[in-house]
């Protein structure tokens, strides 16, 4: 290595706060443009405010979970593949006593894991998709079912 | 409650560090850096004993877990003996002390933007988080969830650095804590904001130092912001690639103490994100290119910058082989199997997604802030040639996809490519003149 170095020249520690208080400033600027009451309103889920469909999604489920007991075997239906699979990957998380299972993984049905949930949580559906499951309640953005599943 | 003691779990790390850094031969730092670099080191160990307790089949438990790591730095710190003298009295002045607002000002942004969930990474829900999760109500890597062919996506194989931690830190919190597991983003920030200062004080003098943190802080909270990733593992990668790349720049890298310092981080970096360990080896192997000597001190220094790194993933690929969940790094097929006919999109997208970030600010201004820094000592082909390394190891990730990679580069090249800038940062350190009297 070098010898070592000394008196940077202030021509260059101008340039480097320089650009250091470009890259600080530049946050600030999209709070400039948008209204103050917006800004100052807490966020109602993690990413509320970066991706507004997952948001959704959340509030969605968390609506659901306490019609879901601890252990019980559950399942995500929505009518959108992708939406199906982030509900399902975002239930992981959100049911850590529970256990969800795959209706479609990476937009394949998986028909055989979801047939084993005692409980149907749909998403944004008109139509319960087991006519036969019982109503457990209906919750922001969709409903909950219980269905005889064997043990 | 439950959150003070998730980030208060972490706040403890840097006891688990502290028998190496409490070395007098890590005098040489400033106190706030020494304490710092003991949290890295402490939660490199933390996480290299949480690995040995599942090979050994031990079921994870705080207390034990840090004590585990404080008696493995104890074991290591006769590898860092000596003395070194505390960094020289030298005055910062207004531009230093103007570096320092920045900083400050960066670190509150990256908290503001957090808090108000504009920072938020998706990645934290589908993957981070649930597994951390799992691995904390089974206190161990829950090898049964990782086999589930439906749990595929969470990439059993991934470095176990921060599921490990956030697991340890939801068993002393009671849950997991999406909140706490957030704020890392802005409180890794600040650790390296107040650290990086006093570790490139051994390579440029106390002001350039400054001024290159501040640099260098701003660049990692406007793509952390932007590009979202509060609560994934990146800004625990920027931490430890950043800090550990400062390390090896200093005047005094060719000390053992330094070099095994470094080597943890760059063990913390391999075992924090798949990328750390590209980072580990391109650093290490030019380190030693760029530094000539004797084959055996060459192989000494080898041996302190990378066993850490495999030792921690050694570890970990052989839990995996033995639990047969994971034997190496896979999902996008073999090593060499490519699809160069997507080098053209790579190429078109790549630039998109950098524009699409902020403006393509955090990637142009550190480079511009260097082309303009004038002449560079020889010392820059340390950060610019690792740089070159990782931008070749991205393109080459994203030629396995069989798909057409745009959709995958714009999820990711924001975040994965974000070293870049932070290396051309830290090469611009290396662009001082050089003077008689030294630093």
């Amino acid at each position: 290595m070098s010898r070592p170095t000394s008196g940077a020249p202030p021509r260059r520690l101008r340039l480097w706060l320089i650009g250091a208080l470009v890259l600080c400033l530049f946050p600030l600027a999209p709070r400039l443009v948008r209204p103050l009451r917006e800004q100052l309103q807490l966020p109602v889920t993690p990413v509320d405010r970066t991706d507004g469909r997952r948001a959704r999604e959340w509030l969605f489920l968390d609506s659901c979970r306490p019609y879901v007991p601890p252990g019980a075997r559950f399942t995500v239906i929505a009518d959108e593949p992708h939406a199906e699979m982030s509900l399902f990957m975002m239930a992981i998380g959100l049911f850590p006593e529970s256990r969800p299972l795959p209706h479609s993984h990476f937009l394949v049905p998986a028909l055989v894991q979801a047939a084993r949930a005692k409980y149907v949580l749909e998403y944004r559906r008109s139509t319960p998709a087991d006519p036969g499951a019982r109503l457990v309640a209906r919750v922001a953005d969709g409903a909950v079912y219980e269905r005889s599943v064997p043990p | 409650m439950g959150r003070f003691a998730w980030l208060g779990t972490l706040i403890l790390l840097p006891a688990a560090g502290a028998p190496l850094l409490l070395r007098a031969t890590f005098r040489r730092f400033t106190l706030p850096a020494r304490v710092v670099l003991s949290a890295g080191v402490g939660a490199a160990l933390v996480s290299f004993a949480l690995t040995l307790f599942s090979l050994a089949g031990v079921a994870w438990r705080v207390a034990p877990a840090f004590v585990a790591a404080a008696l493995l730095a104890a074991c290591l710190s006769p590898l860092a003996a000596g003395r070194a003298d505390p960094p020289a009295p030298e005055r910062l002045g207004p531009p230093g002390s103007f570096a320092a607002l920045l900083s400050a000002l960066c670190v509150f942004a990256a908290l503001a933007a957090t808090l108000g969930a504009t920072a938020t990474s998706i990645d934290l829900f589908f993957f981070w988080g649930p597994k951390a999760q799992q691995f904390a109500i089974a206190r161990g890597v829950d090898t049964a969830f990782l086999a589930d062919p439906s749990q595929q996506y969470l990439h059993a194989y991934y470095p176990p650095l921060v599921t490990g931690l956030d697991a340890l830190a939801s068993m002393a919190g009671g849950r997991f804590s999406w909140t706490s597991a957030v704020l890392t983003f802005p409180l890794l920030l600040a650790a390296l904001a107040v650290a990086l200062p006093g570790v490139l004080r051994g390579a440029a003098p106390r002001t350039a130092a400054a001024a290159v943190s501040a640099l260098a802080v701003a660049t990692a909270a406007v793509i952390g912001i932007r590009a979202e990733i509060a609560g994934n593992g990146d800004m625990p990668l920027f931490f430890y690639e950043t800090l550990a790349m400062g390390l090896l720049l200093r005047r005094d890298a060719g000390d053992a103490a330094v070099q095994l310092l470094a080597g943890l981080l760059l063990a913390g970096a391999a075992a924090a994100k798949v990328e750390g360990l590209a980072f580990a080896l391109a650093a290490s192997a030019l380190f030693l290119a760029l530094r000539g000597g004797t084959a055996a001190g060459a192989a000494r220094s080898a041996a302190r910058l990378l066993l850490p790194a495999a030792a921690a993933l050694g570890g970990w690929f052989l839990f995996g082989a033995l639990r047969h969940v994971f034997t190496a790094y896979s999902e996008y097929g073999p090593l060499f199997s490519l699809h160069p006919e997507h080098g053209t999109s790579i190429a078109r997208e790549i630039p998109l997604v950098l524009y699409a970030t902020a403006r393509g600010l955090p990637y142009a201004v550190p480079l511009l802030c260097l082309l303009a820094a004038g002449r560079v000592d020889r010392r820059a082909l340390l950060p610019l040639g690792t740089a070159a390394a990782i931008l070749g190891f991205v393109v080459f990730t994203y030629l396995h996809l069989a798909a057409d990679p745009s959709q995958w580069i714009g999820w990711s090249a924001a975040r994965i490519l974000a070293p870049l800038p932070l290396l051309f940062c830290l090469a611009a350190a290396c662009a001082s003149r050089p003077s008689p009297e030294g630093a």
